[in-house]
């Protein structure tokens, strides 16, 4: 493998005392330490997400707590992710490629609890915030229903909900961060109280070798990856639009075989042809537009011409997604050459955008609808409001 | 970072480490197997969910407080003597038929709004002109117990006790308990007792005066705030609008949660066998409110009614020990045409809880401006040792004092005979698990044997006690058994019904009793809240736990014609093809759920919505059948609990039903060792944590709407309920 020069680089101390060979080679991410410690606060902050939602969550939500953990701890896993690799980019430029000394390593454990409880508990209020909102809606349809109810009563048990909610948020953090610094500390000592910010092996680079070799490669391995995210989005609609109206379905379709088309025409190229990106660009934008219109003065065709749709989550990220790769597109139409000539972004920040793009991923399939990702108890909650 | 090697011993420092955190590990894994599982296991939550569920449940705990008050200690238990109630006199046709509104089978004639008819009229099966009775829903008072009390703690030691006016009274000083309000069938606690008999129809006109509070009481802060009621013969085979049940009152007759006061609603019992098959027929009947959404704070404050059937074909079951089955019982026929019959012996059980005056109420129902007289959240001194009650508990709600019809702690003097006892859990949401025992000390107050807390439910204990006699099971729920069983001990779940012989002549072990000799029926389950038990004979026996309930004394000798039959009454068939229904059976899985305002319970997912029927879940045909059964039809259902270590005593209204699976396993050769009397007809079935029964039952004789609900009345109170309905 090459080594670019421009490259930040590190001296990297091996453990055998050999100085080395290695000095010029660009770090890379040291995955088996990033992923066990994501993974380990992911689920272990789901289980005590889930102990909320089972003690004061909305009812609906509380069905098959083992499911919805696993599940939901899985879609939070990535978003953990990013927070490790951010303690380590910190940690990185604050104590160096290599944690020498106690306090650097302690430091950037204690970073590392403070930035997964940080999520553990985003995941927590907000899908308190979630439970919430569909308990504030259950009660005023049972209020409707029995109509036993004097004054102002549903307002009252909104806040008697709410106020349950708060204290068992309240509560709980602690646990979220105690999990947390037992998690961290304990997965530290079987480390031998090592931590690995870097590493030199390049996993991007043997997954995608054509790819990663400049500037312009980073941008193009991001174009593909928001492509390819982009169009899982779209396939997950398919089928609701199908149902809808056929030509709505077809259109997901044929933009999903699209997108994946043009990101499989980016990954071999050594430069990709202007015409791919062009392709690309219009992929991204085009969507773009349509869904511009379609949220604000509603299509001109269609079962509801007119009418402007409800915004909803997958879309909001299938915008992102697209927004994302019709600016990588661009860029690589405008200025193939200068990117080429400017240094890598450095492995952890090329493994942030496409975990980033992960994660955002993840959370747009998850709002989509589909069964095994009802994160958001969507089929259960369309029960509900039946009646 | 260099390797750092240690001297000493030669292991390095990282390596040491390695070890400590794979030690810790290691000894993690073993705490949860040796703890976590074993604590788990015995509350059924040892399951993927079940880890969840106790962490839910331990944090429910910690964040809502639910301060129950210590009741007050009975100082000189088993002195006030059981009380039997007698037959309700019915009312004289020449009274009944001046009544302004009298009871017929026209048109507007079911009740006071008269919008409604009877379905069936006791001519239309051939029955002669219904008996008629009146009951009026009252309030009153009642006195648990004339014993002088002493206020206790919750670590059981004395404490500042209060009055009426709030004035204190300093701790150890002995008090008289004062009345507590109660709504009751004519204003007594339980109500009246109506004896029935197959073939002689009963009507009863329920006549709500709960707006009249002459004596000016309390009404404290439960019970349905506007008043309202809605009697249900549990479980009688009954026409929809005799019923007594939300999803018909919701949407038919007073198209309210219950009857309003000065309504009144003529409830006509046919006395008649579904599909008039004699197989069908029951033998003990209780009536209790069943008002939407507050049948637990009724039922608490007092509408209980006993109605046990005879049944008078050949003199099978017609309470005349010389007849028939000969089952305990001597009939004596009154002169206003009721008749008692004697050593045949009601007994309704019922635990409750007496205000500290410091404990402070605080329950949902506050905020929903249900009982805004009574300022809460807040302490009551003034009601010190009247009833307690919360509505919306987390786990249940669970009385640390235990009576029997209507008396804590009873004596009942026996004859040296046989005697036919009717079991009934009349309590929100206890359970009980009964033995007969003697002992030589007598019982000990907890408090004096130094328990505190949740020990301390029950008061008493018998700490030398032990079993000396049997029961010799005779009926469930549905009626006499095809054959006697004899059981050492039996659970009674709320709203069960189990029927037994006693032979107060000999013990277990064959010897005599004699005239003096002391038996205690005991409690040996413990169920600290309304979740689930914690310990009992089939989980983690606690061999402390005897809490004696009842206290037996024998007496003379008497004449006992009866005996205890080899073969009563055969079970109806099941369809020799009914494993083929199987894959079209309904399906209904209760979940409990989150703090959502007044629902906690759901049933497939949704809570109880009176107006419409439910929705199985997608059987094994693929179908979601709405629950709708055609008139004369049979089918499965499945009832399943959905986990998180609850029990749920799940009943069925209109027929009973009979256990045809549990858990997976065929149980119609006999039930399981859990659950013995699953070989019988019942009409509610027993859930442990996580288990499922598929019942076989038939929708005969009526049409409309009925329910179906758990019988933790916290529970069916908050949405654990479903519609369902016969159609033509």
């Amino acid at each position: 493998m090459s080594i670019d020069s421009s490259l930040p680089t590190a001296s990297i101390e091996s453990t055998s005392g050999r100085p080395a060979a290695i000095q010029q080679r660009r770090l890379a991410v040291p995955w088996t330490t990033v992923l066990p410690l994501a993974a380990a606060m992911a689920y272990a902050d789901g289980f005590w997400m889930i102990s909320v939602r089972g003690a004061v969550g909305s009812i609906e939500r509380t069905q098959t707590p083992f499911g919805s953990w696993w599940r939901e701890s899985t879609l939070v896993l990535p978003v953990v992710v990013l927070a490790v690799l951010g303690v380590f980019m910190l940690a990185m430029r604050w104590f160096g490629p290599v944690l020498r000394t106690p306090k650097a390593l302690v430091g950037t454990a204690l970073m590392l609890v403070a930035a997964g409880s940080v999520v553990g508990l985003a995941d927590i209020v907000l899908n308190s915030a979630y439970d919430y909102h569909l308990q504030s809606q259950q009660l005023r349809v049972m209020e409707t229903m029995r109509g036993a109810c004097s004054g102002n009563c549903a307002v009252a048990q909104q806040h008697l909900t709410l106020v349950a909610t708060a204290r068992a948020v309240v509560y709980e953090s602690r646990w979220v961060v105690l999990t947390n610094l037992v998690l961290v500390a304990w997965l530290v000592a079987m480390r031998g109280a090592r931590l690995k910010l870097s590493t030199t092996r390049r996993s991007f680079e043997r997954l995608a070798p054509r790819l990663s070799r400049n500037r312009s490669g980073d941008v193009r391995l991001f174009l593909v990856a928001a492509l390819v995210a982009a169009a899982a989005i779209h396939a997950a609609v398919i089928s609701e639009h199908l149902s809808e109206w056929p030509a709505a379905g077809w259109f997901f379709l044929l933009l999903s075989a699209g997108e994946v088309g043009v990101a499989a025409a980016l990954v071999p190229a050594r430069a990709p042809q202007r015409g791919v990106l062009a392709a690309a660009a219009a992929l991204s934008g085009g969507p773009l537009v349509l869904w511009l219109l379609s949220r604000t003065v509603g299509m001109p065709f269609g079962p509801d011409p007119g009418v402007p749709e409800a915004i909803g989550l997958p879309d909001c990220v299938a915008c992102v997604l697209e927004i994302g790769a019709l600016l990588a597109a661009l860029v690589l139409l405008r200025a193939p050459a200068g990117l080429s000539r400017r240094p890598r972004v450095s492995a952890h920040g090329m493994a942030v955008a496409l975990v980033a793009v992960l994660a955002v991923t993840a959370f747009g399939l998850a709002a989509s609808g589909l069964s095994w990702f009802d994160l958001f108890g969507f089929a259960t909650h369309s029960n509900m409001s039946m009646h | 970072m260099t390797t750092e090697v240690s001297d000493r011993g030669g292991l390095s420092r990282r390596t040491l480490l390695r070890v400590g955190a794979l030690g810790i590990a290691g000894a993690a894994v073993g705490a949860e197997r040796k703890v976590v599982a074993p604590y788990l296991s015995q509350r059924g939550l040892n399951s993927r969910d079940g880890a969840f569920a106790a962490s839910s449940q331990v944090l429910a705990d910690s964040i809502i407080i639910e301060n129950f008050p210590t009741s007050p200690l009975i100082l000189t238990p088993f002195t006030d003597t059981l009380t039997i109630p007698k037959a309700l006199a019915p009312v004289p046709q020449s009274v009944y038929s001046s009544w302004a509104q009298p009871p017929g089978p026209g048109p507007g004639q079911q009740n006071s709004l008269q919008n409604e008819r009877h379905q069936i009229w006791s001519s239309d099966i051939g029955s002669p002109d219904p008996i008629v009775y009146k009951i009026d829903i009252l309030v009153n008072t009642h006195a648990f117990t004339s014993s002088q009390v002493m206020a206790i703690n919750k670590n059981g030691r004395p404490t500042v006790s209060f009055d009426a006016s709030g004035k204190s009274y300093r701790a150890g000083t002995k008090r008289t308990l004062p009345l507590s309000t109660i709504y009751g069938f004519n204003g007594t606690f339980p109500g009246p007792k109506i004896n029935a008999e197959y073939g002689k129809p009963v009507l009863v006109r329920f006549e709500n005066h709960l707006d009249e509070n002459p004596m000016n009481l309390d009404r404290q802060d439960f019970g349905a705030p506007d008043w309202s009621f809605l009697t249900h013969l549990h479980n009688g085979h009954t026409a929809p609008e005799s019923d007594g049940n939300p999803h018909y009152s919701m949407i038919s007759g007073p198209k309210y949660m219950g009857y309003r006061p000065q309504q009144f609603v003529d409830n006509l019992y046919l006395n008649w066998p579904a599909g008039n098959d004699e197989r069908e027929k029951q033998s003990f009947f209780w009536f209790h409110d069943h008002r939407m959404d507050h049948t637990g704070s009724n039922v608490y404050k007092g509408l209980v009614g006993l109605y046990p059937i005879y049944d008078p074909t050949n003199g099978m079951d017609m309470g005349d020990e010389r007849q028939g089955l000969r089952l305990p019982g001597v009939r004596t026929d009154n002169a206003d045409g009721s008749f008692d019959v004697d050593y045949d012996v009601p007994l309704a059980f019922y635990d409750c809880r007496l205000d500290d005056g410091v404990t402070v109420h605080n329950d949902m129902h506050d905020a929903m401006g249900e009982f805004p007289d009574a300022k809460n959240p807040g302490a009551h001194p003034e009601w010190w040792g009247k009833t307690f009650f919360k509505h919306y508990p987390s786990h249940g709600f669970v009385g640390d004092i235990f009576t029997v019809n209507g008396t804590a702690y009873p004596v009942m003097e026996v004859k040296r005979r046989k005697y036919r006892f009717r079991f009934l859990d009349a309590s929100v949401a206890r359970i009980y698990e009964f033995k007969l025992m003697s002992s030589t000390n007598g019982p000990k107050s907890s408090t004096s044997l130094g328990y505190s807390g949740d020990e301390l439910e029950g008061q008493y204990r018998i700490p030398d006690a032990q079993q000396c006699m049997k029961f010799t099971q005779i009926a469930s729920d549905g009626g006499l058994l095809p054959f006697p069983i004899v059981r050492d001990s039996f659970e009674l779940w709320p709203a069960k019904r189990r029927e037994f012989v006693i032979d107060f002549t000999q013990y277990q072990d064959g010897s005599p009793t004699s005239p003096g000799d002391v038996i205690y029926l005991t409690d040996v389950m413990k169920m600290p809240t309304g979740r689930m038990w914690s310990n009992s004979s089939r989980f983690s026996p606690d061999p402390n736990y005897k809490v004696p309930v009842l206290k037996f004394v024998i007496g003379d000798i008497v004449p006992d014609d009866s005996q205890i039959p080899t073969k009563m009454r055969d079970l109806p068939p099941l369809p020799s093809n009914w494993k083929t229904m199987l894959d079209n059976r309904m399906i209904f899985e209760v979940e409990h759920g989150g703090s959502t305002g007044e629902t906690q319970w759901l049933i497939n997912g949704i809570p109880f919505n009176p107006a419409v029927d439910a929705t199985s879940l997608k059987n094994k045909a693929g179908k979601t059948p709405l629950a709708q059964q055609r008139k004369g039809s049979f089918n499965l259902w499945e009832i399943r609990n959905g986990g998180g270590g609850w029990v749920h005593p799940f009943h069925l209204h209109m027929e009973e039903h009979r256990t045809v699976m549990r858990n997976g396993q065929d149980v119609t050769g006999g039930g399981t060792t859990a659950h013995p009397d699953d070989y019988s007809r019942e009409d509610l079935a027993a859930l442990d944590p996580g288990e499922a029964v598929i019942v076989y039952r038939g929708f005969r004789d009526f049409i409309g709407p009925y329910v179906a609900h758990c019988h933790n009345l916290a529970h069916e109170d908050h949405a654990m309920m479903f519609g369902w309905e016969i159609t033509p």
